[in-house]
């Protein structure tokens, strides 16, 4: 025992060990912490789906549980025109973002990475420059007048395609291809799209998984786009997250129907919840493919 | 054994049939490599033929770009040219012919008189934004580091991501309802537990609308910025801390001197990107929190540009001097963050 004491003071002096607080006072940080922020997180969320779930209630106040159960603001929000129409216009946004984006950038990823690929350095400057300085809002907006597509959803839909950090992860994820595989491809007779399409992309599913992923939930997500190329003047061209920025913004209360004013935030409630459902069917996958390495560290040359 | 002499055969075969190409076109061969030597231009020429059915690939993606990237800074000459007025129609063309050379438009900035405002609000709520939302994300990483069992860490893990999948108006309406003074929970509690008298409007409050923005971004963001900061925990050596757990070491000292060492280059690089967007706040969120009452304090360098160039259209050549400046400003930080990433941490962006 006295030993055993001994040697943990030398020990302690030969690491310089300052004392330090015990174990268990950061366990119950960590604990505390934790909890909190789950709370943090889960509470606000369960809040907003209670409140579309209640009917008009103002007093006394919606906490988690609904108050007059109903899915009239539901109703009320599917039957919106410019609803719908705005869930349309996402809809194709993102279906042609996802695909034309991780397409195009994993093509042109697959040259450039090839070691002896021709005028490497010249390509992969060309598009990193894009990615560290942008022109701003006017010369953006100004090409997007000169090739008539303001007030469309095509105007958001190709500036959207561009993303050269995709192309980075695609071009460090085929590096590890071994180029064996794609010479028997090549001897069994197949052409350049074919070995692509059939033989490097399967060889690469969890990154395209997880950049179509991300594509999906950015392009549903963001206005910043939408807030540039389409005034408020043409709400059949906007997507559903600009819908929802200028219903939050829309304080006038020009409505003479009783229910629609009493019922205002739980309609509102309603509209972000459904809103947000595509993001959620994605949100599991994401997770799970989370571990695969979506790092910038690993984007290297 | 097989395996080595059929490649050096192949090796062989390739070289000799280059040589005999080469005899063919009279091409100069490395007397030691074997291997024929080709200036910068053939070089690249015979790269060209060797990859001509794949190198076509690049081009949707390079057009794209050149489009929406390249051209864009074409029109950024329009910034000096003196007078234009891009919204009085006929175009870039009506604008650009409008005008002489000249640097005027450079000397808006310094005239500006909200000019001021906009980079005070932008650098204040970024300034303490860094100071708060860059080390928590590193102690939500480490403490999600420290639970043992693998089913609760991924439950932790998914509740505390979603915020950053949710967009910016989604984040907005959730706590604009949660602290609303008219039905909000927060309000509600808080005057049952008597710390307030009355409800409070936080969203249309002045002195509390940077706080709440820095705390919409923690919300939003700590969880999935700490996954960067746990995927490298993740990948130290346990034979640290295991090693240093006989040693004695308390929890606290492992993280001080083994974790947080270790992933000093992720933090350096995370430190890097994040003071890059200095002279952003993020337009996204703050249009969505836009009130009538705060609106002094909402204005920043985003708001502003958007305001003048777009919202009202009133002063389009400000905004396109400033999109350089602002441009400019975010490419010399990364560039210089990158350059002293390289030398301090040897960790480089690309």
């Amino acid at each position: 025992m006295k030993e055993s004491n001994q040697v943990n003071q030398l020990k302690r002096k030969r690491f310089k060990i300052k004392s330090s607080p015990p174990d268990i006072v950061f366990d119950v940080i960590k604990i505390v912490v934790l909890v909190v922020s789950i709370v943090l997180v889960i509470l606000p969320i369960l809040n907003i789906v209670a409140l579309s779930l209640s009917n008009g209630y103002r007093n006394p106040q919606v906490t988690i549980i609904p108050l007059g159960f109903t899915f009239a603001s539901y109703g009320h929000v599917l039957s919106e025109l410019a609803f719908l129409q705005a869930f349309g216009n996402s809809v194709l946004a993102t279906v042609v973002v996802t695909i034309a984006s991780n397409l195009f950038m994993s093509m042109a990823a697959y040259p450039l990475s090839k070691s002896d690929c021709p005028f490497k350095k010249g390509i992969t400057t060309v598009f990193i420059v894009t990615m560290l300085f942008s022109a701003g809002i006017v010369p953006s907006y100004l090409l997007m007048v000169a090739l008539h597509l303001t007030n469309n959803i095509w105007s958001v839909i190709l500036i959207s395609i561009n993303n050269v950090y995709s192309i980075l992860l695609y071009k460090s994820n085929f590096l590890g291809i071994p180029s064996e595989i794609e010479e028997a491809a090549k001897i069994d007779g197949a052409n350049s799209i074919q070995l692509f399409l059939i033989i490097i992309i399967p060889l690469c599913l969890p990154v395209f998984a997880s950049c179509v992923f991300f594509s999906i939930v950015g392009t549903w997500n963001s206005y910043g786009a939408a807030l540039m190329y389409i005034d408020s003047a043409h709400t059949s061209q906007q997507p559903l997250a600009l819908y929802l920025y200028r219903m939050l913004g829309n304080t006038d209360k020009n409505t003479s129907d009783e229910w629609l004013i009493t019922n205002k935030s739980n309609i509102e409630a309603a509209t972000l919840i459904i809103s947000v459902i595509p993001v959620l069917l994605v949100y599991p996958y994401i997770i799970k493919y989370v571990k695969s390495g979506l790092t910038l560290g690993s984007v290297k040359e | 054994m097989e395996k080595m002499t059929d490649s050096t055969n192949e090796e062989v075969a390739a070289v000799s049939e280059d040589a005999v190409s080469a005899k063919k076109k009279n091409v100069k061969i490395d007397p030691v490599t074997g291997q024929v030597v080709r200036g910068f231009w053939q070089e690249e020429l015979h790269r060209l033929k060797k990859h001509r059915s794949i190198i076509w690939f690049v081009l949707p993606a390079l057009s794209l770009v050149i489009l929406f990237g390249y051209v864009p800074m074409v029109g950024m000459l329009i910034a000096f040219r003196s007078k234009f007025n891009v919204y009085m129609g006929g175009g870039i063309a009506g604008a650009w012919a409008s005008g002489t050379w000249s640097l005027e438009n450079f000397a808006l900035i310094a005239t500006d008189p909200r000019i001021g405002l906009a980079l005070k609000n932008t650098l204040l709520i970024n300034f303490f934004g860094l100071l708060i939302t860059f080390p928590l994300p590193i102690i939500c990483a480490l403490l999600l580091a420290d639970i043992k069992s693998a089913a609760m860490s991924k439950f932790v893990l998914i509740v505390l991501c979603l915020p950053n999948f949710l967009s910016w108006t989604m984040t907005v309406g959730i706590w604009a309802n949660v602290m609303s003074p008219t039905d909000g929970m927060l309000n509600n509690f808080l005057c049952d537990i008597g710390i307030l008298k009355e409800p409070f409007d936080f969203f249309g409050s002045n002195p509390w609308f940077k706080p709440l923005v820095i705390f919409l971004k923690v919300w939003k963001g700590t969880g999935w910025s700490s996954i960067i900061f746990y995927a490298a925990i993740a990948s130290i050596d346990k034979s640290f801390f295991e090693a240093a757990t006989l040693d004695g070491a308390s929890k606290f000292q492992k993280i001080l001197w083994i974790t947080l060492p270790t992933i000093v280059p992720v933090i350096g690089l995370q430190l890097i990107m994040t003071v890059t967007y200095i002279m952003s706040v993020g337009l996204e969120q703050l249009m969505a929190m836009y009130t009538a009452e705060t609106k002094h304090e909402q204005f920043t360098v985003d708001t502003y540009l958007y305001e003048i160039s777009i919202q009202d259209k009133t002063n389009a050549p400000l905004a396109t001097v400033l999109g350089i400046v602002n441009g400019l400003i975010a490419l010399f930080l990364m560039l210089g963050g990158n350059a002293i990433s390289k030398k301090l941490l040897r960790t480089s962006l690309w």
